[in-house]
C-alpha cells in the first residue's frame, strides 16, 4: 500500500522502481478511468495531485494560477486518457501535460523568452563554473533563490533539476536546441549562486 | 559532477512543500462530467490506441445523453400539448352549456315577454317593472362582456343565470297577477318559479 500512496518521481532511481511496482495498479485504475469511473479518476488524481501541484508551483510561482493549471491538466489528462499508451509511466505522461500547460501560460504572459545567443557562451560558462558545496545551503534558501531567477533559465533549471528531463528533452519541450537548454542551465546555476551569496551576505549583516 | 543536482536530489522531499488544495477535485470532476456529455469529437478521431473501448464508452454516454434530451423534449411537448388540448376542451365544453343555458332562458324570457305584451293595456301591466327588467338586461350584457375576458369565471356565469331567472320571475309574477285577476277562481297558470326551476336541474 505504501507504494501506491507514494509520489512517483521519475528523477530518482527509487521512484522509478516505485513506478514499476505501481504500473499494474495504474493499468487497472486507468482502464477504469477510461470507462468514466469517477472513483478511479479520483484515486488516480489523489496519487498525483500533490506532486503535480508542486510542479505547477515551481513553474508559475503563483497559487491561483497553479490551481487553475492543475485542474486544466487533470481534465485534459482524463479526457485524453485514451491516448496514453502504457509505454511511458502514467506519472511522466501526466507531468508532460502539466508542464506543457505551465509553459503555455508563461508564454502567454510573455515571461518565457529564451534567447538563442546564450548558447554561444554555454561552454565558457560551464567551464568557468566551479561547484560550491551546496550541502551547506538550506533548502529554503535555494528554493527562494530559484524563484528569483530570470524566467527562461529558471524554467530550464526546474525542468532539469526537479522534473528529471535531460537537455535534449527540455529542448523539445521548450522548442529550443539542446545547447540552448544547456546554456540556460549554466546561466541559471551561475545566477543562483550569485543570489545565494548575496542572500548569505545579507543574512550575516543582519 | 553537478553538485547542485545532487543537492536537489538528496533533499528532494523537502522541496515538495505544497499540498494540492482538496477543493480542486470538485472542479475537475464537474468539468469531467461536462466533457462526458460533450466529448471532443476531433480528439476521438486522433486517437488510435484504446479507440475501440473509448469510443464505445463515449458514444454510449453521448447517445444516452442525446436520448435523455430527446426524451425531455418529447415530454415537454407532450405536457404542453396536453395542457393546450385540455385548455381547448375546457373552453369548448364550457361554451356549449353556457350558450345552451343562455338560449334556454332567452327562449323562456321572450315567450313570457310576448305573452305579457297582449296585456299591455291592463291596469296591472307594470311599465316600471319592464324598465327594471331592461336594466337587468343591460347588467346581463355587461356580465357577458366580463366573461369574454375571464372565460372560466364561474361567479360571472352564475350571476348571468341569476339575472335571467330574476327577469323571468318578474315577468311571471306580473303575468300571474294579471291572469289571477282575469280568472280569480284559477290558481294562476304560472305558479311562482316552478317553470324555470324544474328545467334548471337538467342543466
Amino acid at each position: 500500500m505504501q507504494a501506491v500512496t507514494d509520489i512517483p518521481r521519475p528523477a530518482g532511481q527509487i521512484n522509478k522502481n516505485l513506478e514499476a511496482s505501481n504500473s499494474d495498479i495504474h493499468k487497472y485504475l486507468i482502464e477504469r478511468c477510461l470507462e468514466n469511473d469517477s472513483k478511479a479518476q479520483y484515486q488516480l488524481y489523489r496519487q498525483y495531485a500533490d506532486a503535480m501541484y508542486n510542479v505547477c508551483m515551481r513553474m508559475v510561482k503563483n497559487e491561483d494560477e497553479a490551481k487553475d493549471l492543475l485542474q486544466e491538466a487533470f481534465v485534459e489528462a482524463f479526457t485524453k486518457l485514451h491516448t496514453f499508451r502504457f509505454e511511458a509511466s502514467f506519472g511522466s505522461w501526466l507531468k508532460r501535460i502539466v508542464i506543457n500547460k505551465c509553459i503555455n501560460l508563461l508564454q502567454k504572459k510573455r515571461l518565457l523568452t529564451i534567447s538563442l545567443e546564450d548558447s554561444k557562451s554555454a561552454r565558457r560558462i560551464s567551464e568557468e563554473t566551479q561547484d560550491d558545496s551546496y550541502t551547506q545551503y538550506e533548502v529554503k534558501l535555494v528554493q527562494k533563490a530559484i524563484t528569483q531567477l530570470p524566467e527562461g533559465c529558471r524554467v530550464v533549471l526546474n525542468l532539469y533539476l526537479f522534473e528529471g528531463y535531460d537537455h535534449a528533452e527540455i529542448g523539445e519541450i521548450l522548442n529550443v536546441t539542446e545547447s540552448t537548454s544547456k546554456a540556460q542551465y549554466s546561466k541559471a546555476r551561475k545566477k543562483l549562486r550569485e543570489i545565494i551569496e548575496e542572500e548569505k551576505k545579507r543574512l550575516k549583516l543582519i | 559532477m553537478d553538485k547542485l543536482k545532487n543537492f536537489i536530489d538528496e533533499n528532494r522531499q523537502e522541496f515538495e512543500e505544497f499540498k494540492a488544495p482538496e477543493e480542486l477535485w470538485a472542479g475537475i470532476s464537474q468539468r469531467l462530467k461536462e466533457e462526458k456529455h460533450f466529448p471532443i469529437l476531433t480528439e476521438e478521431k486522433q486517437s488510435k490506441k484504446n479507440k475501440q473501448v473509448n469510443k464505445t464508452v463515449k458514444m454510449y454516454s453521448f447517445s444516452r445523453s442525446m436520448l435523455m434530451r430527446v426524451a425531455a423534449s418529447v415530454l415537454i411537448l407532450l405536457v404542453a400539448g396536453i395542457t393546450w388540448v385540455s385548455y381547448k376542451i375546457d373552453a369548448l365544453e364550457d361554451d356549449p352549456p353556457l350558450s345552451k343555458t343562455e338560449a334556454y332562458y332567452e327562449q323562456i324570457f321572450h315567450a313570457k315577454l310576448t305573452e305579457l305584451k297582449q296585456y299591455e293595456n291592463d291596469d296591472l301591466f307594470d311599465r316600471d317593472l319592464l324598465i327594471d327588467i331592461q336594466e337587468l338586461e343591460e347588467i346581463y350584457n355587461d356580465l357577458k362582456n366580463d366573461l369574454k375576458e375571464d372565460a372560466n369565471n364561474e361567479q360571472v356565469v352564475e350571476a348571468m343565470i341569476r339575472n335571467y331567472r330574476v327577469r323571468i320571475e318578474l315577468l311571471e309574477k306580473m303575468l300571474n297577477e294579471i291572469k289571477l285577476k282575469k280568472n280569480p277562481n284559477g290558481k294562476g297558470i304560472y305558479p311562482k318559479n316552478e317553470g324555470t326551476h324544474e328545467k334548471d336541474k337538467s342543466i
